[in-house]
């Protein structure tokens, strides 16, 4: 698939070949943006998140040790710079879970004309949205961005059982706010 | 809510990534009431429904790529700055430091490990990775020029003209994006860059007959002499019929209407 591996890449940037941070911008800032806005559900947030990332890569870069998975190193940068992000700019942003889902505008919500599926994800957004960050971020890594057990306890600097537990207790949270949500949504 | 005995198991079923036998134990615990099917069954559901969530697009107007390679591009001449007043360092040290003996018993060293190098020939398979990268860099750059083509600031426009120049080929979309730069950028240095660039990459007819078209339907004086002095580069006399209808402009400069004379006068 890639005719360099993403830790080469990274190697050769953490040596001097600057260019190739553009190959693995290319090969993430996708899944990056996804993984922020579905925490913040915020277009110009996670576009900021995730140019602060790559940021962080240009300017640790020589700190980089191949050691594991490529994304999971990537992932924890995001985890902490999501952390760091809030934390500095503190009352300035929303936090998601303070997000008034009525009043967002445009191809977020529309309250008009929704089919069933339309109306599910927007439940599910508000689901998740009431989920603590940490519950919230170990779903969307595992469901979302695909990481296995080891990779997220290597993101989340927790042990895989630990993980384990965590995706449980979110899922069956996340069931709970949901029927709370959908009894609602039907009175 | 379900308890947490099984864990392990109930969070591995709904990733299907349980192995035949913990498989076997699980539906053992199902059979039995252990685990509760209908708490399962829900938990599932909602574990599908969260997949019906649409993955985000980027919008068509983010300004992600043009950040992210305006910070590579000063990154980059932050660092080729630094590595020349270290280089500089280096060179002042050396002469200092060395005799010439020495620096010619080093590069003799460093030339036979180049010729031993290519006694090394590198596999198929590393030629084809080394092809791979080529081309996802030549991609790359190009999505980087295009980027910042689109960019409201010149100079980053100015950065995007300057990639090109470091592109090994030109194909049609970099020359048809070069052209459009060369005729409708507001700013005169960014379309005089678009000049120098298209020329080094004048082997494709495409760009060789864009100048030529252009010639006609620039206003800046600069970028006038500018095509001028291309043409004369590329020797292309194609371009008379075009500077000649340029100078039927009765309220051309006159430094200019010099200039396109000269090189008529060259060009024939």
């Amino acid at each position: 698939m890639d005719s360099t591996s993403d830790i080469d890449l990274m190697n050769m940037v953490k040596n001097g070949d600057l260019d190739k941070l553009g190959l693995l911008f290319e090969r993430y800032h996708r899944r990056l943006f996804g993984f922020f806005y579905r925490l913040t559900w915020c277009r110009d947030s996670s576009e900021d998140l995730v140019q602060g990332v790559f940021e962080r890569i240009l300017k640790y870069r020589s700190s980089y040790t191949s050691n594991g998975e490529f994304s999971t190193w990537i992932f924890s940068i995001a985890r902490n710079h999501y952390h760091d992000y809030y934390r500095k700019n503190g009352s300035n942003v929303v936090e998601p879970k303070e997000l008034d889902w009525d009043a967002l505008p445009g191809e977020e919500l529309q309250e008009n004309d929704q089919s069933d599926e339309d109306c599910t994800q927007r439940l599910i957004r508000q689901a998740l949205q009431q989920l603590d960050t940490e519950k919230r971020q170990v779903l969307i890594l595992s469901r979302f961005e695909g990481l296995k057990y080891t990779e997220i306890a290597e993101v989340m600097n927790c042990t895989e059982g630990a993980v384990k537990v965590r995706v449980f207790r979110a899922l069956n949270e996340l069931k709970g706010i949901l029927t709370v949500l959908k009894k609602k949504e039907e009175i | 809510m379900m308890d947490e005995t099984y864990t392990d198991l109930i969070v591995g079923h709904l990733q299907g990534t349980l192995t035949s036998t913990e498989e076997e134990q699980f539906n053992i615990l199902l059979e039995n009431g252990r685990i509760d099917s209908s708490e399962l069954k829900q938990l599932e559901k909602t574990y599908l429904e969260m997949g019906s969530l649409e993955a985000p697009e980027l919008s068509s107007n983010s300004k992600l790529h043009g950040r992210f390679y305006s910070m590579l591009e000063e990154e980059k001449a932050a660092q080729s700055a630094k590595v020349t007043s270290l280089s500089t360092v280096w060179i002042q040290r050396l002469q200092h430091g060395f005799s010439q003996y020495k620096i010619g018993y080093a590069a003799a060293i460093f030339i036979a490990g180049l010729l031993a190098g290519n006694l090394f020939d590198l596999s198929g398979s590393q030629n084809q990775k080394i092809d791979n990268l080529t081309t996802e860099v030549y991609q790359m750059r190009e999505i980087m020029m295009m980027t910042l083509l689109e960019n409201d600031s010149s100079s980053d426009r100015l950065k995007a003209v300057n990639i090109s120049s470091e592109l090994p080929r030109t194909d049609d979309r970099v020359a048809k994006a070069l052209l459009q730069t060369l005729n409708n950028d507001p700013n005169v240095n960014v379309r005089i860059a678009a000049v120098d660039a298209l020329t080094n990459h004048a082997s494709n007819p495409n760009v060789r007959s864009g100048m030529i078209d252009a010639i006609t339907q620039q206003e800046s004086p600069l970028v006038q002499i500018a095509l001028a002095d291309a043409m004369i580069t590329l020797q292309e006399n194609g371009a008379v019929d075009q500077f000649k209808k340029l100078l039927e402009q009765d309220d051309m400069n006159y430094n200019v209407r010099d200039k396109i004379e000269h090189t008529i006068l060259a060009l024939n």
